[in-house]
């Protein structure tokens, strides 16, 4: 409450963040990496590293969400790097959404999905990114932009391109729905 | 045009994904860039429903443990500098020692460092972090209760030391979340036994089997006193405060008094409904009539079946609660004809034949308690 140690503070407010972001972010990773179970872990660990460097956080001058969405980053790159394949794996057989008591929906999920991450693999890099952080990670333009190291501006301007490849790659049905 | 566009996605995307706005609704207000924005939309709602991620609770329940160790070890003082410059060899033992122990304090419930410190200590707001956190994995309401009423003792605690220091406008902000703590406390555990003081004794309470009772009951009952401990701590501060401060602890203190009026209601309901035992109430008839019943047989009022683990909840007259396993071979009877365990209902009275080895339900002999004219 009145404790002014700014190393306390940040891991306080990590913990804070814990409940908040640790589905989002667990859901960022998986859209770039495709398994849940290496998601799940590796959110994790986005905590436990940002705590290793939480003293020196005060300087960066930027959100922790973001900071967090940074840390993450750079773990899904690491962890793509070494396994050295294309940008975007194959899903595992896990779904995102755990419908048991209705089998019809898991499997429209499921091809949902697929479709969905087929698509992705059309985009660079930067429009992935943007996609997981945005609509994903639920960060703010601004945030995503503190996240990217790039302006507001420049990441409204690549989520519509994002956007318009992802249309592009997800065919006509979706002039159907909503 | 561009931009403009950027931005209007950007706005939409707001409304329709977070404040879960129609696609349509929304387009209506930017007619001009509907055609454009329509297809970007449908898509974001397309990426976001497919990517609905619910992460294993298992896996975050492991996360958020790790995290907890990783904040525990960070929180514990650093090694002097003599220790540091101790040989590998010197460090390696003491890092094994260190090790074990940590290993058994684990094992009992480490105590992290922060959580003696006071609120002027840099610690503090870790000590806080570490509460939220606690409570946030608590597993049931009724943990959730226990945490809050041992965070209401801990506010007490630092409002008498910051009285110490003569510091009352903390006092005031630590008193507000004393009062917090106990309402939350109070608030999750008493409508718990209120379910079961306000049912029949006959009916069964799903939302609180017997053995939560017992402890929500020992709960309340420890609250109650440590609510009356309070008072007396409340006044004492009231005592020493300033005048302005004095007055708000006047209004907390009122409030304590209430809970703890609320918390005594319930027990003195419970201790009313105890007095009336089940068979004084409602006298259980066998089909076949009161007589003496053999060792393997078991009878009482139904309050709950598990069906995903085939044991059926019974209590007995004497009031003793008795769970019994099913298997596939288990028989319901009513009135002589088998029936499917579907059929059971909470206060159904039952005569079940044990196998005298293994304790399994064999047959079960059920009867309405309202009758068996359905």
């Amino acid at each position: 409450m009145t404790g002014s140690d700014p190393a306390s503070q940040g891991a306080a407010a990590l913990a804070d963040l814990f409940e908040q972001c640790y589905g989002q972010l667990a859901g960022y990773i998986f859209l770039r990496i495709g398994n849940r179970a290496d998601a799940d872990e590796m959110a994790g660990e986005v905590f436990l590293r940002a705590l290793e460097a939480v003293d020196s956080f005060e300087w960066r001058g930027i959100p922790m969400r973001a900071w967090l969405f940074r840390i993450a980053h750079n773990l899904v790159v690491d962890h793509l790097r070494r396994r050295d394949t294309r940008p975007t794996a194959p899903l595992d057989d896990a779904l995102p959404i755990v419908a048991a008591s209705n089998p019809g929906l898991e499997v429209e999920q499921r091809l949902q999905l697929e479709e969905v991450y087929r698509a992705m693999e059309h985009l660079n890099p930067a429009q992935r990114e943007v996609i997981g952080l945005r609509l994903i990670g639920g960060l703010s333009a601004a945030e995503a932009g503190q996240a990217m190291g790039r302006t507001p501006g420049a990441i409204r301007e690549l989520q519509r391109t994002a956007l318009r490849a992802l249309r592009k790659h997800l065919g006509v049905a979706l002039s159907e729905e909503e | 045009m561009e931009r403009n566009l950027d931005d209007v996605l950007e706005e939409c995307l707001e409304r329709v994904l977070t404040e879960r706005e129609p696609v349509e609704q929304c387009l209506a207000r930017y007619p001009r860039w509907a055609e454009e924005l329509r297809p970007l939309l449908l898509t974001a709602i397309r990426v976001r429903q497919a990517y609905s991620y619910v992460p294993t609770g298992e896996r975050q329940r492991a996360a958020r443990q790790r995290l907890l160790a990783a904040m525990d070890r960070r929180a514990r003082p650093r090694p002097s500098l003599g220790a540091r410059l101790l040989g590998w060899q010197q460090r390696w033992a003491l890092g094994a020692t260190a090790a074990v122990l940590l290993f058994v304090m684990a094992g009992v419930g480490t105590v992290l460092a922060s959580e003696g410190s006071e609120p002027e200590q840099p610690l503090y707001p870790l000590k806080r972090a570490v509460e939220r956190f606690r409570l946030a994995v608590a597993r049931d309401p009724m943990a959730k209760a226990e945490l809050q009423a041992q965070y209401a003792e801990r506010r007490l605690q630092e409002m008498e030391s910051s009285m110490e220091q003569g510091q009352m406008q903390r006092v005031a902000g630590l008193a507000k979340e004393y009062q917090q703590h106990v309402d939350h406390a109070t608030d999750t555990a008493v409508p718990l036994l209120e379910q079961f003081v306000g049912s029949a004794p006959e009916q069964p309470t799903r939302l609180l089997p017997p053995p939560e009772v017992a402890r929500v009951e020992e709960f309340l009952r420890g609250h109650r006193t440590r609510l009356e401990a309070d008072e007396a701590a409340i006044n004492a501060l009231m005592l020493r405060a300033s005048t302005s401060t004095r007055g708000e602890l006047r209004g907390y203190l009122v409030q304590v008094k209430s809970r703890r009026i609320t918390v005594e209601q319930v027990l003195g309901r419970l201790e009313e409904r105890e007095r009336l035992s089940p068979t004084e109430r409602v006298p259980i008839q066998s089909p076949g009539g009161r007589r003496p019943l053999p060792a393997q047989e078991v009878e009482g009022v139904l309050k709950g079946v598990r069906p995903a683990t085939g044991e059926v909840l019974l209590v007995a007259p004497g009031g003793e609660v008795v769970l019994l396993k099913l298997n596939r071979q288990t028989q319901v009877l009513h009135q002589g004809t088998p029936v499917p365990i579907q059929a059971l209902r909470g206060g159904d009275y039952l005569r079940i034949e044990r196998d005298s080895a293994t304790g399994v339900a064999v047959r079960i002999h059920m009867a309405r308690r309202d009758g068996d004219g359905q």
